[in-house]
């Protein structure tokens, strides 16, 4: 798991290893994910 | 650290050259770098000079602690009266400069007077000789760079330049080093060619001597481990500044086609990742553990085979999201041309926006843009607009001079599309959602400017008590807020005033992390660097005073409260798409005065931002002007 923060409501939420399309369980804003290093999550724009 | 390091003065009509050693009185009043530069630039510049007269001075300025192994040491701060803007001409380059100029003996050049010919100046071990360059003139950037080695037959040599903007005089023509930094902002590239100067060359072998080189070693390291420990460093080692991209574009922060939009849609091959079909690796500049800068190859198209450096964020906003243009390789060509002529990407890019909306609202038309259709996404239109603003031919010629006096040329309402202030173009930044960057950029002392204050914590979803503890005083979570924004530019402000004075990378301060060195880290690292003691009240007030002279150079040259201001449209044109916290937002005229108040009290200048006589003489501005130097 890595954490990001949601662009919209600011608050961080948890991404599992390798997902690509994830939304923010708070404010449903939906990201496309990449992973700069293996470990480490990354919102790259909206789905 | 033996503060030994001197001041040359050189007069290039005369060919004078004297030496002194920089007084400590003025390093604990203003440290180095852009401090002293400021300093000198206040107290040695007549009042109301034309900025492309002999009389014009260019300072170059390495920070006090240049040359350390750590926080990207390598930056010096150049400055001079700006011929864009007639304030405060200042900008500030990373790269290996400075330290070769500490290397060669010298902290500061102070460059007046004018050269019949071409010349560069040659800085070596002690002593500083003028060179012919007329062989150089008409040079590229990278070329010059390449003949001044071989010339002196020494590839250690490292060299600030000019390319054609600055030999042609735009007056946004900027300086550059290797082949991607430049100090790009406020011209300074076009006072060096009002000097026939074209290039400053260092090259030295003497060691800098710290206080306590064992334990600053060690100190280094430890902040070495702290910045690339950020998830920002992270993420900038893999990708560089364009970062910053993904976060501002998604959510709805940058400007598009001008001003029109604030988010670019189907931009996703300008996202960071796409720079990885390019790229061979990444490099840094002296003393810094990040490396944010691709080297790229193209090897296709009609500009192929090209070998470049970067692209910034500022690249991409500049070349791609205002100009409406999608692709990563026109951001990479577009790059490549502005860094071989020597033109400021910034300013670059937001005249040809300007002049896009004006042709798209029949404004202007092809008759005065000599043919080329300035239509949204027309990257050959971009190129060749590029190439005629460094030769000042045709069209290229009306904007060569920025925003003031293109909008004087074109009239017919030009003005309300021109998103500049104190006559210098903005980042690709839309500050309608952001309190706090609107001030920032509209009280810049050096116009339209990001770099004088960034404040961005707010925007990390930080808890209100943390941001508290970090300011000194109340700072609003929300970053649609107004409250206690005036209070994080002014400290901002005093922080970059202060890391441009050592000589350190802003990206490994307060910058992009919260828990990066600031004010603590910066005073331990004087005292084992040099011996001098600052606490943290004192590093802030000679912020302070830096900032302040910076005022009093602008107030000199009649700038005032009024120019403290937004373009128009910040108040008048919600923003129209992009996330629910960016969209449909303006600046609130009433707050943003309010806001403008308090940062004037905070800073403690009067209602109309002129410094009080009990701040002058908390900051020992009394006496105007000082001559310590």
């Amino acid at each position: 798991m890595s954490e990001v923060r949601c662009l919209n409501c600011l608050k961080r939420f948890l991404v599992p290893l390798k997902t690509e399309v994830m939304a923010c369980p708070y404010c449903k804003t939906k990201y496309r994910i990449s992973w700069p290093t293996p470990n480490q999550a990354k919102v790259r724009g909206l789905a | 650290m033996v503060v030994n390091r001197k001041i040359a003065y050189i007069n290039l009509s005369t060919g004078k050259i004297t030496q002194k050693i920089v007084p400590k009185t003025l390093r604990t009043l203003y440290l180095g770098g852009r401090g002293i530069n400021m300093y000198l630039l206040y107290n040695h510049l007549s009042p109301k000079i034309d900025p492309l007269s002999q009389n014009n001075i260019l300072f170059v300025g390495a920070g006090l602690l240049g040359g350390i192994p750590c926080l990207g040491s390598g930056r010096c701060d150049i400055a001079a009266k700006s011929p864009l803007t007639g304030a405060v001409g200042d900008s500030n380059i990373g790269g290996f400069f400075a330290p070769e100029l500490r290397f060669a003996g010298f902290d500061h050049l102070a460059i007046t007077g004018k050269a019949e010919e071409p010349v560069y100046l040659l800085v070596r071990n002690g002593q500083v000789h003028i060179r012919e360059a007329t062989h150089l003139w008409r040079k590229d950037t990278f070329e010059t760079q390449t003949i001044i080695r071989e010339d002196e037959d020494d590839e250690d040599i490292k060299s600030l330049v000019i390319g054609a903007a600055g030999e042609n005089l735009v007056r946004f023509a900027n300086v550059r080093t290797g082949r991607k930094n430049s100090a790009g902002r406020t011209g300074l590239g076009c006072v060096m060619g009002s000097k026939n100067l074209k290039a400053i060359a260092a090259r030295g072998t003497n060691p800098l001597e710290f206080s306590h080189p064992d334990d600053l070693l060690e100190y280094c390291r430890q902040m070495n481990d702290m910045i690339t420990s950020t998830r920002w460093a992270k993420a900038q080692s893999r990708w560089g500044t364009m970062i910053i991209y993904s976060n501002t574009n998604t959510a709805g922060l940058i400007r598009t086609r001008n001003f029109q939009l604030n988010q670019l849609e189907k931009g996703q091959d300008l996202e960071p990742e796409n720079i990885d079909r390019y790229s061979i690796g990444t490099s840094g500049c002296y003393g810094c553990a990040v490396h944010c800068r691709h080297r790229y190859i193209l090897k296709s198209g009609s500009f192929a085979p090209l070998y470049g450096e970067g692209p910034e964020y500022t690249s991409l906003g500049a070349f791609g999201t205002m100009v409406d243009c999608r692709k990563m390789e026109t951001i990479l060509v577009a790059n490549h041309l502005v860094n071989k002529y020597g033109l400021d990407t910034l300013e670059t890019g937001g005249l040809i926006a300007w002049a896009m909306e004006l042709y798209e609202k029949g404004i202007i038309d092809n008759n005065m843009t000599d043919g080329l259709k300035l239509e949204w996404g027309n990257e050959e239109v971009l190129y060749e607009l590029i190439r005629k603003i460094a030769y000042r031919e045709g069209f290229g010629d009306k904007l060569a001079n920025g925003f003031r006096e293109a909008i004087d040329k074109i009239g017919k309402g030009s003005e309300y599309y021109a998103i500049q202030i104190k006559g210098m173009s903005n980042l690709h930044s839309d500050e309608r959602p952001t309190p706090s960057f609107a001030l920032g950029i509209a009280t810049s002392t050096r116009g339209a400017d990001h770099l004088r204050s960034r404040p961005a914590i707010d925007m990390y979803g930080l808890p209100a008590d943390l941001l508290k503890e970090i300011y000194g005083g109340p700072v609003a979570a929300d970053y649609n807020s107004y409250d206690g924004k005036s209070r994080m530019v002014w400290w901002q402000e005093l922080l970059y005033a202060v890391t441009d004075s050592l000589g350190i990378c802003k990206f490994q301060t307060v910058f992009c992390a919260v828990h990066a060195p600031q004010w603590k880290e910066f005073s331990r690292l004087i005292q084992l660097a040099t011996d001098f003691k600052f606490s943290k009240d004192q590093l802030m007030q000679i912020g302070e005073r830096i900032y302040t002279t910076e005022r009093l150079f602008n107030l000199r040259e009649g700038f005032s409260r009024k120019d403290d201001d937004l373009p128009k449209r910040y108040f008048k044109e919600p923003t129209p798409i992009g996330l629910p916290v960016a969209r449909n937002k303006v600046i609130d005229r009433e707050k943003f005065s309010e806001m403008l108040d308090e940062y004037y009290k905070l800073h403690g200048w009067d209602s109309m931002g002129v410094p009080t006589t009990k701040t002058l003489k908390k900051l020992a501005l009394t006496k105007k002007p000082t001559n310590l130097l």
